[in-house]
C-alpha cells in the first residue's frame, strides 16, 4: 500500500479596497499569475477571507508563493497581502 | 439578468450604482434606480471563475440566466448574500469566460453561501432526479477555473 501523492498549496490572504478594485484585482490575479504559472485558487472552508492556491498538474512551489506575493506587492490596490508556507492538502 | 460584459478591466453594475474603472467599454444597460446599495456594506466577496466549454460560451450564458440565477435570487431572497454579478470576458486570452461575484456581509454570510445556495437549489427544484440532471448538464458547459476570497477594505 502506498502513501497518497502530496498535493502542496499555499494559502493566500488579501485585503483590497475599494470594491471596484477589489474584484479587478481578483481578476487580474488568476489571469496575469495563477493561470500562466499552471495553479488554481480554491475557497477553503468558507471561515476567512482567504483561499488556496495549488497546482493543476503539478505541484505548488515556494517560487510560485513568491510570484504571487511579488505581484500583491506591485499591486497599489492590494492593501495587505499575507501567504501561508506550503502545506500538503492531502495529508488530512 | 445581471451579466456584464468586461474586457480586460471590468465595468461593474450593483444595486444601480455604477462602478466604472479605467478601460471599460461596455457598461451594463438600464437607467439608475433610486435604492440603496447593497454593495455598500460588503466586507467579503466570494468569486467563481468558470471557463465555458468551446463551442457553449452562449449556451452557458443562457444556464446562468436561466438556471443559475433564479436559484441566486431565491438564496439572496433568504439573506444568502447582498448581491451577485456575473462578468462576462470579452478578451479570450484570459482563463475565464464568466466571474460571479457574490457580496457578502460578513464572515456568516461566507461560511453559509454553499449550503445557501444548495438549499435554494432544493426549493426551486425539489425533485432530486431531474436536480443532478441539471448538475450534469452543467457539467458539459463549463469548467472551474478557480475561486477566490478578498476581504474588501473601505478607504
Amino acid at each position: 500500500m502506498s502513501a497518497a501523492c502530496p498535493v502542496f498549496a499555499f494559502s493566500v490572504e488579501l485585503d483590497v479596497g475599494p470594491l471596484e478594485d477589489a474584484i479587478e484585482v481578483m481578476a487580474a490575479l488568476v489571469d496575469e499569475v495563477l493561470y500562466p504559472r499552471g495553479l488554481v485558487a480554491e475557497a477553503g472552508g468558507g471561515r476567512r477571507a482567504s483561499f488556496v492556491v495549488r497546482g493543476e498538474a503539478a505541484q505548488a512551489t515556494s517560487a510560485d508563493a513568491e510570484a504571487v506575493a511579488h505581484w500583491a506587492h506591485q499591486r497599489p490596490e492590494v492593501l495587505s497581502v499575507r501567504i501561508g508556507p506550503l502545506i500538503d492538502l492531502s495529508d488530512g | 439578468m445581471r451579466i456584464v460584459r468586461a474586457p480586460a478591466l471590468l465595468t461593474l453594475a450593483f444595486g444601480g450604482v455604477l462602478f466604472t474603472s479605467v478601460a471599460c467599454k461596455t457598461v451594463h444597460p438600464g437607467p439608475p434606480v433610486a435604492v440603496a446599495d447593497p454593495a455598500a456594506s460588503a466586507t467579503l466577496a466570494q468569486i467563481y471563475f468558470w471557463r465555458a466549454k468551446p463551442g457553449k460560451l452562449d449556451e452557458y450564458t443562457r444556464y446562468v440566466r436561466d438556471v443559475a440565477e433564479p436559484i441566486d435570487r431565491e438564496a439572496q431572497r433568504a439573506g444568502a448574500f447582498l448581491s451577485i454579478t456575473t462578468y462576462l470576458a470579452n478578451d479570450s486570452t484570459v482563463p475565464w469566460t464568466h466571474m460571479r461575484v457574490f457580496l457578502l456581509r460578513d464572515s456568516a454570510q461566507l461560511r453559509g453561501l454553499s449550503d445557501a445556495l444548495t438549499a435554494a437549489g432544493v426549493r426551486l427544484q425539489p425533485d432530486s432526479v431531474r436536480r443532478r440532471q441539471q448538475s450534469e448538464y452543467s457539467a458539459t458547459l463549463r469548467d472551474r477555473v478557480g475561486a477566490t476570497v478578498v476581504q474588501i477594505v473601505r478607504h
